[in-house]
């Protein structure tokens, strides 16, 4: 009897072991463990032995039996475990292929510039002031001490429109509306952004559309040599630390001292080449403390307050950031050109 | 301004390498665009002597020459000059010479014969802008010598870039100024010293200033005797290097002096002038003069022209008339030295289109005390150089003399304004650098400062402050920040509104443009958009065809850049801008108003290997634009059909309406329009006023406490008229569901033959919930009976299966 158990038991291990797939380890409990299996059948005939053995062989049933089982549920696992992976291998994709992009657009590169400088201004406390465009002859050229007649108006081409306005050459008109606004409060710390229009002819360099950023400060004892903090931390952030930043004496009606503000050329550091015409410096801000008849028309008295007040060309530092050999290209949207900004 | 450092030597001691004076004068203000070096064009041309000329047989004009160069050698030189002869010193460019212009001299057989170089005009060496011979040198000129040597051709020039407060320095004694002040060195001025006739000018001219308000000075002398011809070498190559062509020695000597001195000075054939008179006077309404340059000028009351007793003669300050014009029999010269006032010059200068050397340097403003020294100047170097005999004294019509500028400075002043730390002796110092100003103490750091006339552009005393800026360096001034109170730099809550939309059309997947603000009406007129003409703010003078207005729509510039893409490949767009328009007023300023404008073209669904392609429509930008007034926390907005209205679909366009107003439209674009522009696809569009929405200040986010009790999902299918707006349902919804309604939405919308012709089925999702409980089942089929029977009175809608 000992014996046709342990022979029981290979057997059943061995098909157990050899079962490749659910169903057949299903046929493999069936034929053992099942109502007419082959175990059944052993404990079955456990009446007719000897009472004495009883115990022995019905023990050795039972550990059968519970061997079998615990086998039966661990090569289940695995057959489980096998079938998913075949199952999951079936539903392999090709990964390489594009995924489903949501559609996102890109900013404007004068945007993006116009972005980056306001940060830098914010970051310094400055206030962010705007302005009409099409001015009067009083705030584009009077008020800032550019007397009708006065030869220093042929630095600016203006467009005038019906009705005895114009539209603003530069942004410096902001200074004085935001001088008349704040009167009598000090400080004014302000940078004004905005579209400014000459009488220029379309072509790679000139757009008679463009657009600045002015600033403007006034306080009781600001100075030229704040002017120049500012602006060298201005270009650092703007263009990098390694920027050499050079002030040279200009002219503009607004402003005395005035002066021109040069960055070392981006491209070759200095050196001169085509960019900088050879010269190694590149012209991007003009500059200067606030004439005393400008703070003065506007309600400062010059003896008590002072500041400074600088421009500078949006679309010039999109050319220069980007290397963009055409100023047209910002104006006419080609989505060629716009799409080069996503990353930006 | 071109600046020839040989002359200018004449005036000032130069001590530094070029490039560093260029870079001291870059750096205090005058700015040093280019340098030129002359002379260095011409190579191996030296100085000969003619010992044979003989005619080339065979031919009409050559002659061939046998020339000695120096060192016993003799060369043979073939040229077609008509003045070479026999003993005469020329330039001889030997072979492998180089000219300007990079003329290259080689040996070549000319007329059958060996020439082995080339006799060389003064046009050829750039001496001349044309010449009718060889250059004929002086007896004296050394055999062999090297001609740039000989004739101090070796030059540098600086090209100058001027601002246009320092009139002054478009002169060589201007540039002298400022050299002498940079370099801490005197300026040499020129002696000018000459004998005079005992005839006095007063005795054979009369001049007579009627309208002393546009001339407040006016000076004259007489010269007799000229003899007029060619200039000396000097002269021409002086002239040369400013950029002037010589002519004769009598407007050599006038140009001269221009640029010595920067005074315009005007000579007069005196014989030619009527009654031996010069008046001073404004134009009688359409008197004409025809001036130098032949053509003739209709003038007006407002232009000041110098007369004789009876007819305009020049025109002040701005040409010379040629009925008094100089010419090779003129031998008695008037002389001119005028200050006209330079508005005037300016303003008819404009009118009449005409500028010229001298107008120009009116126009930007000169010295009124610096007429006698220039009248004096010529004079002298006509005498010198024209044979001429000067008549004694002059004539000056000054009744008004310019009082001089007196400003006074302090020491704080000049730190206050400078963030420097000067001492008072440096000041003294930089100031006293500065030629012809005059500094008198006032207490131990105050100044009583003495402007000299030349610097009309300093009168209050940070313009002092700036000249001792500049001859400081700005690069010495230190870099500090200002020590204001710390304050916090933020956008106002419009202009982050502003930045808000930008950012939600971007994450919409629209692409920022930006256009100009400038337009045409053709362009309003091709979109049926010339209604909106009617506010437009004209250009005076339009910058182009393109360019005549200010916009008062971003329609048109957004159309244009779709066609303009469209046209170059690129079929599928969605853009925006973000910009102003301009609403002219009967007076003053216009109205700038802050609009959004949308657009998109082709496909809002690109082919993709996951998916079909699906055009853009008219809700697809009413999408975008629920998403940004949603941003902007705008919620109570309602959209109406917009009917016929340009340039939209009729059926496929809505207005936006905002607290009773409208604030904006968007649309199909009409197919009229789609086929004209030559549109390949859909083009939906629209306008978003952003003025009235950047101002509103939405209602603050709150938290909600989140709910605790399971909402209940209903869904309600109705068949309905077909012209029943979805909207209108969606309210009566809302109505007549009551407070336990948390949420309704359209979801489902047919129209179709299981519906019936007329007809259309919407279906709404509604969200239950009551914020106590559970809502029970009686509670919600109630709910729903109370909204169905509603709805059924209301637009006749039946319960669909």
């Amino acid at each position: 009897m000992l014996s046709k158990i342990s022979q029981l038991r290979e057997e059943a291990m061995a098909a157990i072991a050899e079962a490749d797939s659910q169903e057949r380890l299903d046929k493999v409990r069936v034929q053992y463990l099942g109502k007419k299996g082959e175990l059944t059948a052993l404990l079955r005939g456990l009446g007719q032995v000897d009472p004495q053995q009883r115990p022995v062989i019905g023990q050795a049933v039972n550990s059968l039996r519970a061997d079998l089982e615990q086998a039966l549920a661990d090569k289940g696992a695995v057959l489980a475990e096998q079938e998913q992976a075949a199952r999951l291998a079936k539903e392999k994709i090709d990964i390489t292929l594009p995924g489903r992009r949501p559609q996102i657009g890109t900013f404007h590169p004068l945007t993006i510039v116009l972005r980056e400088i306001q940060e830098i201004f914010l970051g310094m406390g400055y206030e962010v002031a705007e302005g009409p465009e099409v001015e009067t002859d009083y705030y584009n050229f009077e008020a800032l001490n550019i007397p009708a007649e006065h030869p220093a108006r042929d630095m600016w081409d203006t467009l005038y429109t019906a009705g005895n306005t114009l539209l603003r050459t530069h942004t410096s008109p902001v200074q004085v509306r935001t001088m008349e606004r704040m009167q009598p409060q000090v400080p004014i710390k302000i940078i004004a952004p905005g579209r400014v229009y000459r009488r220029d002819a379309l072509d790679a360099s000139h757009s008679p559309v463009f657009n600045q950023v002015e600033g403007l400060v006034v306080d009781r004892g600001i100075t030229f040599a704040d002017l120049k903090g500012t602006l060298v931390l201005f270009v650092q952030k703007m263009f990098g630390k390694d920027r050499q930043v050079r002030f040279r004496p200009s002219f503009f009606p607004f402003t005395e001292p005035s002066a021109e503000v040069d960055v070392s050329c981006i491209v070759c550091n200095g050196a001169g080449c085509r960019l900088c015409s050879q010269t190694g410096w590149l012209e991007i801000l003009g500059a200067g403390s606030v004439h005393p008849r400008v703070l003065e028309m506007s309600g400062y008295d010059p003896t008590v307050y002072s500041g400074f007040a600088f421009g500078l060309g949006v679309d010039r530092i999109a050319l220069l950031k980007y290397g963009i050999d055409d100023i047209r290209h910002l104006y006419e949207n080609n989505w060629s050109f716009l799409k080069q900004f996503r990353t930006e | 301004m071109r600046v020839s450092l040989n002359w200018l030597r004449q005036y000032v001691d130069i001590n530094v390498p070029v490039e560093e004076l260029a870079e001291r004068l870059t750096m205090a203000g005058l700015a040093v665009e280019g340098i030129e070096r002359l002379g260095e064009e011409i190579t191996k041309v030296v100085v000969g002597r003619i010992t044979e000329v003989a005619s080339v047989p065979e031919t009409d004009k050559l002659r061939v020459a046998r020339v000695e160069v120096g060192a016993g050698k003799v060369l043979t030189v073939v040229s077609g000059a008509p003045n070479i002869a026999v003993g005469a010193k020329v330039p001889v460019a030997l072979p492998g010479a180089t000219l300007p212009g990079g003329v290259q001299i080689v040996e070549t057989v000319i007329g059958g014969i060996n020439s082995q170089g080339m006799l060389c005009s003064e046009e050829e060496l750039g001496l001349a802008a044309e010449s009718d011979g060889v250059m004929i040198l002086p007896a004296d000129a050394p055999l062999g010598q090297d001609i740039v040597e000989y004739l101090g051709l070796r030059d540098v020039v600086f090209e100058m870039d001027l601002t246009a407060n320092r009139p002054d320095c478009h002169s060589m004694l201007g540039i002298a100024r400022e050299v002498a002040a940079i370099l801490a060195t005197e300026v040499r001025y020129p002696t000018i010293t000459y004998p005079e006739a005992a005839t006095h000018t007063t005795e054979k001219l009369q001049v007579e200033v009627v309208d002393q308000d546009l001339c407040p000075r006016y000076m004259a002398k007489v010269i007799t005797g000229v003899k007029v011809g060619p200039s000396p070498l000097w002269l021409k190559r002086y002239l040369l290097s400013a950029g002037m062509r010589p002519i004769n020695n009598v407007v050599d000597i006038t140009n001269f002096v221009l640029l010595e001195q920067n005074q315009p000075l005007h000579a007069f054939d005196y014989d030619k002038l009527i009654g031996r008179k010069l008046v001073i006077r404004r134009a009688k309404p359409g008197e004409k003069i025809v001036t130098l340059d032949e053509t003739e000028r209709v003038l007006s009351e407002s232009m000041l022209v110098i007369a004789d007793a009876a007819r305009p003669v020049c025109i002040a300050g701005v040409m010379g008339g040629a009925n008094s014009e100089v010419d090779e029999q003129t031998t008695t010269i008037a002389l001119e030295a005028a200050w006209f006032d330079q508005v005037s010059i300016r303003r008819t200068s404009r009118s009449l289109g005409l500028r010229s050397e001298a107008s120009a340097r009116f126009e930007r403003g000169l010295n009124p005390e610096n007429t006698a020294v220039a009248l004096n100047r010529a004079a002298q170097l006509m005498v010198e150089l024209c044979g001429a005999t000067a008549l004694a004294g002059e004539i000056d019509v000054y009744p008004h003399p310019e009082q001089p500028v007196v400003l006074e400075l302090s020491l704080q002043q000049v730190n206050g304004l400078l963030g420097t730390e000067l001492a008072a002796a440096e000041v003294c110092e930089l100031l006293g650098r500065l030629p012809e100003f005059e500094l008198e103490q006032l207490g131990e750091e105050s100044w009583r400062v003495f402007v000299p006339s030349y610097r009309r552009d300093i009168s209050v005393p940070a313009d002092l402050i700036e000249e001792i800026a500049r001859l400081y360096g700005y690069d010495t001034i230190p870099s500090t920040l200002p020590a204001a109170p710390e304050v916090v730099g933020l956008l106002t809550p419009a202009q982050q509104r502003v930045e808000k939309v930008r950012s939600t059309m971007v994450s919409a997947g629209f692409s920022e443009i930006v256009t100009y603000s400038l337009a045409n009406e053709l362009s309003y007129e091709r979109l049926g958009l010339a209604e909106r003409l009617e506010r437009k703010l004209d250009l005076v003078v339009p910058l182009n065809d393109q360019l005549r207005f200010m916009r008062t729509s971003m329609l048109p510039s957004l159309v244009d850049t779709l066609i303009f893409n469209l046209n170059r490949g690129h079929k599928d767009l969605a853009l925006f801008e973000i910009g102003r328009i301009y609403l002219a007023n009967p007076e003053g300023l216009p109205t700038e108003e802050r609009v959004l404008a949308v657009g998109m073209m082709g496909n809002a669904v690109a082919q993709a290997w996951h998916t079909t392609p699906r055009p853009c429509d008219f809700y697809d930008l009413k999408g975008v634009i629920e998403v940004v007034l949603e941003a902007l926390g705008v919620n109570d907005v309602r959209y109406q059909p917009g009917g016929e209205v340009a340039p939209y679909h009729p059926w496929r366009n809505a207005r936006i309406l905002w607290s009773g107003a409208c604030i904006g439209s968007f649309g199909e674009l009409h197919p009229k329009y789609v086929k004209e522009y030559g549109f390949t696809g859909p083009v939906v569009i629209g306008e978003l006023n952003l003025e009235t929405l950047l101002n509103y200040a939405p209602a603050k986010v709150t938290f909600q406490k989140l709910p605790k009790y399971p909402a209940s999902r209903k869904d309600l299918a109705l068949v309905l008229d077909k012209a029943v707006p979805s909207a209108e349902v969606k309210e009566a919804i809302r109505e007549l569901a009551g407070e336990f309604l948390e949420s309704v939405e359209v979801f489902d919308q047919y129209e179709g033959a299981q519906v019936g012709a007329g007809k259309k089925s919407l279906a709404f999702s509604l969200l239950l919930r009551h914020p106590e409980r559970t809502l029970t089942e009686e509670e919600i089929s109630a709910l729903l009976g109370r909204v169905a029977d509603g709805l059924e009175q209301r637009f006749a809608a039946q319960l669909r299966g």
